[in-house]
């Protein structure tokens, strides 16, 4: 193990022993002494006070320590307590721009009106309010002749109910205190279950296209085996074929070779069959942990006036990302940058026909 | 999108789709440029070569003609003598003319098909230059390819395969037998026509399994519902222990970190990650003797069961290695493993194939018709062969069966590849990886000397077929060289009440003592305590009286006999050794009451001693090994695994008593006799004279030299004996079968002679590897 890694399992032992309420002492680089939870006891061979290594090399100068290195069961015990708990939390995505100013030229200039429709806005129509998104955090496994994993992290926001993969790229360089929300009040929220249901739309969507790209990888590599496959059991059947010819004159070697080349042709299906069946992709998702983020949002009221008609129409921006986030067609539901009054409904062109 | 759009994308798409195909066209345009220059190459290397062999034959030429000009001068002065000078000198002529001549069309025969070939690609080649269509290009490519069959490296008849494949796609009517929607977006337009017809793999390629979703997913969302939360810390926590066990690809191997007990050497971490990388989990490892096989194997089963890539195995060894495998994989490997052998298993009849995740199994049995059919109908992701020679004939039945077993991954082990005949290495390797080698007689065509079935030709093509497939270490490369281990056996005369009571023991067990399984077991423990010492056998002999009716009262007066045993010859010749040898030294013995007795007895004559047995805990072992490497010069250990524990401080090992089994004697010794030890190592045999040990040790020590044995050979050894039962089996059939002690003498001096014969087989087969397959297939770095 490089010096890196060494240190991120020690790390996170000890963080993971102290969770649950044990002692973690470092001796030096290599070595620790723990006072162990009774919770995490059973994994260590029910001892309460252990000694761990980091290093294998450290084992020689302490035998009795318990090796903690990435792969072993001590190790192993550890990451699953540690993937038992905490897979639950909040967090508030801290913002102090809570006014929009220009809020109308800004939804001008992403949505466009059609029909003759016009919109108004008064700039003291707007508050913040608290939105939140649900953060799911997803361990995508893919295994095929080898495996590979990786965590995909999706903010649903629940506003609006939509995949918010930008967020998820933005999240780190945020400053996300931890507890809950207070000051202002909360805007609507779509239920959890709904946004872990778009959750795994999109993840599949996103998996599907892991899996086409997998795909056309892996037929390169079936097409060779294909390829020598068939070759080789063509090419027994077309030396049994010869054979076959000679013998013209003893129909019961020629039955004899009509039954071989069969079975040959017969095994060059179940090793071609076998042989890509290796190549099938499994792939396993599992929500891993999910997190609740508050972060306010400036909410402003909008007119849509269509002939007689009008509309009030509610829009987000996001201070954080700095963006608008679209409305929604009332028909269809996808997000639109084009809008217009229909039937009393404020749905897309494509909807309104 | 409109149509317009949908008009760009699909035209963008047929220009992606012409991408690989020029790829490929550029990639075969280099294959045959390549070939044809080999191949003219050679065919002048050929004819420089036959012209380099003819210099004396020429020379011959020059002086006859010289001669026969010469003596043609004044033909009607010429005596008889000169005539028939002269004679001699025509012939002479005549016969160095034929030689060459005969020369020339030998290598003319050989040079110009490959001239012809080169001449016949390069026109194909030239042909496809002027073609405009893509299909035709690849067709002329090809064609030139074909001509060029017989020189192409692996890597060029991919490139190959790869445009055979294209071209079939590109030709074949636009029916598609089925298509994912990945390839048909990839060259198909919106409506999911294809443009082309797709490659012949497409037809195989399995579609991937609908996503699976975690249930334990609705705990979490309720809990996030009802914000029930969790203190930050946690949260962060759990994401840290995903990352941490997040599994990536094969650059590192998870399984190093998780073996106790295993010292692997580079090699071997080399060779498990170069199959599971490279090779894709199917290899042929035919590392030279004592490298290590079993632990490649065993890291790559380790490995691939961590990654959640193996959950079935099956292992198939010689019907003598099925415990010592299910011993390595469980000790060394904490891969628990049952063997058909198991009461549980055999208790479940044919089911058991298929109710059990990890078997190991005897192959001569698991081809029996009573179990192959339940184990053909099961699917394993790993096999594992041990001693794979075994399946050297493509038509023996072992062959078959492991050519029928459906495999994901598959690991053939062996050490000697090829023992007779080329043949051999191309079924091995066709078993693996079908077609590598092309059909039987084209690879005896390609690959082996008309004639001498044993001689390859075309090495370097040949070597390059292989290293897809093969990993081979040699001692050499690995840097692997201990020093020299020497043996002592000291044949004690055994006192009188010793001796009396030995005889009485065997004397008991000849005399229809039973041959069930149960009856085996109590024969072997009763006379090997009885090698071992009295105090070993007296508590088993008063146990057993206890129990048993028929033979209770003659139990019950050999058990006071031993009791009654008060002088030890053996523990006497000890104290000799260790008074000699004041080195440290580590005494092996079978038995605890054995160990007992000889820490009482060597601390009565001055010798501390530390004690090593099962008994101990972890902490006390390691105490134990300590006060011997700090101040006791003495270890009494019994046969309990030290492995991995550093004792090469050690130089001297006393086996008190002898395992049977020549696989157990070679881990004691291992335990000294290992990477680190820098002296020579003294092993000491002690066994009391017209014992069953006693004639072990002739057979193994004075016949075949056993102790001076490069590690593993005794394995390979014992593998040549064509001796279904395991070596403790056998000599326990030919003790119990002689009725005197000179006929288990004579019985065991004949298989002294079979492992003579044994060992000399090995030698020649090695020997034979080594100049074969050279250094070429080191595992790499």
């Amino acid at each position: 193990m490089s010096t890196q890694e060494i240190t991120e399992v020690r790390r996170f032992a000890a963080e993971c022993i102290e969770a649950a309420g044990g002692v973690f002492e470092a001796a030096n680089g290599a070595v620790a002494e723990a006072l162990l939870p009774e919770a995490l006891q059973p994994a260590f061979g029910g001892h309460s006070l252990i000694e761990l290594a980091f290093d294998g090399q450290a084992l020689e100068s302490h035998p009795e320590a318990e090796l903690l290195t990435v792969g072993t069961p001590a190790l192993e015990a550890l990451i699953a307590y540690a993937a038992r708990h905490g897979t639950t939390t909040c967090g508030v995505i801290q913002t102090d721009r809570l006014r929009k100013k220009g809020f109308l030229e800004t939804v001008q200039s992403e949505i466009t009106l059609t029909g003759g429709c016009r919109l108004r806005h008064d700039e003291r129509d707007q508050e913040a309010r608290y939105a939140a998104y649900a953060v799911f955090h997803f361990r995508l496994s893919l295994v095929s002749d080898e495996r590979r994993e990786r965590v995909v992290i999706l903010p649903v926001n629940l506003w609006s109910n939509r995949a918010a993969p930008e967020l998820a790229e933005a999240l780190p360089g945020l400053a996300v205190t931890t507890g809950r929300p207070w000051m202002i009040p909360d805007a609507p929220r779509a239920p959890i279950p709904d946004a872990f249901d778009t959750a795994r739309a999109w993840l599949e969507g996103e998996v599907g296209r892991l899996q086409e790209s997998y795909q056309a990888r892996v037929l390169r590599r079936l097409e060779v085996d294909v390829a020598r496959i068939s070759d080789y059991y063509e090419g027994i059947a077309t030396e049994l074929r010869v054979r076959h010819e000679h013998e013209a004159d003893d129909p019961e070697r020629r039955r004899d070779l009509d039954a071989k080349i069969a079975a040959a042709l017969d095994e060059k299906e179940r090793k071609l069959r076998e042989t890509a069946e290796r190549y099938r992709l499994r792939t396993t998702v599992r929500l891993a942990a999910a997190r609740l983020l508050a972060q306010p949002k400036v909410f402003g009221r909008f007119l849509i006036d269509r002939k007689q008609v009008t509309r009030e129409l509610t829009l987000a921006y996001d201070p954080v990302l700095e963006r608008l986030e679209l409305p929604a067609c009332e028909s269809c539901c996808q997000p639109v940058h084009r809008l217009t009054v229909a039937g009393g409904k404020l749905v897309c062109p494509g909807c309104a026909g | 999108m409109g149509v317009t759009g949908a008009t760009r994308r699909t035209s963008t798409r047929r220009q992606e789709a012409d991408v690989p195909a020029a790829a490929t066209e550029q990639r075969l345009v280099r294959v045959v440029t390549a070939a044809a220059e080999r191949a003219r190459k050679r065919a002048d290397q050929i004819r420089a070569q036959r012209e380099g062999t003819l210099y004396y034959a020429r020379q011959r030429l020059r002086q006859a003609e010289d001669a026969y000009r010469e003596l043609s001068q004044d033909v009607e002065y010429l005596t008889d003598y000169g005539r028939d000078q002269r004679e001699g000198a025509r012939l002479a002529r005549q016969a160095a003319r034929f030689e060459i001549e005969n020369a020339r069309r030998a290598a003319e025969k050989e040079a110009a098909p490959l001239t012809t070939a080169a001449a016949k690609a390069e026109k194909s080649l030239r042909r496809s230059e002027r073609l405009t269509d893509p299909a035709g290009r690849l067709a002329a490519l090809l064609e030139a390819a074909r001509a060029l069959d017989d020189t192409l490296t692996l890597t060029e008849r991919r490139s190959v395969w790869e445009a055979q494949a294209l071209l079939t796609r590109l030709q074949a009517p636009a029916a598609a037998p089925r298509q994912p929607e990945a390839a048909q977006r990839e060259t198909g337009d919106e409506q999911g026509k294809p443009e082309a017809a797709p490659s012949p793999a497409l037809a195989y390629l399995p579609e991937p399994a609908p996503i699976l979703f975690d249930e334990g997913a609705a705990e979490i969302v309720a809990r996030l519902a009802e914000e029930r939360f969790e203190p930050e810390p946690l949260f962060r926590l759990n994401l840290e222990a995903q990352r941490l066990s997040l599994v990536e690809g094969f650059d590192a191997l998870l399984c190093l970190q998780a073996i106790r007990d295993v010292t692997e050497y580079p090699h071997q971490v080399d060779t498990a990650r170069q199959v599971l990388r490279r090779m894709r989990g199917r290899a042929l490892l035919c590392d030279e003797v004592g490298l290590g096989k079993t632990i490649e194997a065993g890291l790559i089963l380790k490995e691939l069961m961590m990654r959640g890539l193996a959950r079935r195995v099956l292992i198939l060894t010689p019907p003598a290695l099925v415990a010592q495998w299910q011993e390595e994989m469980s000790g060394k490997f904490g891969i628990e493993c049952v063997t058909h052998d198991d009461p549980e298993f055999r208790a479940r009849g044919g089911e058991a194939w298929g109710e059990f995740d990890r078997i190991i199994a005897s192959i001569s049995t698991a081809k029996l018709t009573a179990h192959s059919p339940h184990i053909l109908k099961q699917s394993f992701d790993v096999i594992v062969v041990d001693e794979a020679h075994h399946l050297k004939s493509r038509t023996s039945l072992a062959w078959k069966f492991v050519n029928q077993l459906p495999k994901k991954y598959v690991l053939l082990l062996t050490a000697t590849p090829v023992q007779n005949n080329l043949d051999e290495l191309y079924n091995l390797i066709t078993l693996l990886s079908p077609g590598q080698l092309k059909t039987v007689r084209a690879f005896r065509q390609e690959f082996v000397q008309r004639g001498d079935p044993r001689m390859p030709k075309n090495q370097v093509k040949l070597r390059e077929l292989l290293m897809d497939v093969m990993v081979r270490n040699t001692r050499s490369q690995v840097h692997i060289a201990l020093p020299r281990r020497h043996a002592h056996t000291a044949q004690v005369k055994l006192h009188q009440e010793e001796g009396a009571l030995y005889e009485e023991v065997a004397r008991l067990l000849r005399s229809g003592w039973g041959d069930g399984r149960r009856e085996r077991l109590v024969a072997a423990t009763l006379q090997a305590e009885a090698g071992s010492s009295a105090r070993a056998l007296a508590p088993t002999l008063a146990k057993m009286a206890a129990g048993d009716g028929k033979y209770g009262a003659a139990l019950r007066q050999l058990a006071e006999q031993a009791r009654a045993v008060s002088a030890f010859a053996k523990a006497d010749a000890l104290l000799t050794i260790l008074r000699r040898h004041s080195e440290k030294t580590i005494v092996f013995t079978r038995f605890r009451e054995t160990q007992r007795y000889l820490a009482e007895a060597l601390d009565q004559a001055g010798i501390g001693t530390a004690l090593f047995s099962s008994e101990l805990s972890r902490a006390e072992k390691e105490a134990q090994i300590a006060l011997f490497a700090n101040e006791r010069p003495v270890l009494l250990s019994t046969d309990v695994g030290s492995e991995g524990r550093n004792l090469q401080f050690c130089h001297a090992l006393v086996n008190y008593d002898l395992p049977w089994n020549p696989m157990k004697i070679e881990q004691r010794v291992g335990r000294i006799h290992r990477i680190g030890q820098t002296e020579e190592v003294h092993i000491y045999n002690l066994a009391g004279r017209d014992t069953i040990e006693d004639y072990i040790l002739q057979v193994l020590d004075t016949k075949i030299n056993m102790f001076e044995l490069v590690v593993g050979e005794i394995g390979m050894i014992l593998g040549n004996l064509e001796d279904e039962r395991e070596f403790d089996d056998l000599v326990l059939d030919l003790w119990l079968e002689a009725e005197s002690t000179e006929k288990a003498r004579d019985a065991f001096n004949a298989l002294g002679d079979r492992m003579v014969a044994a060992r000399q087989e090995y030698q020649r087969t090695q020997a034979y590897d080594a100049a074969l397959f050279a250094e070429e297939f080191v595992a790499e770095q």
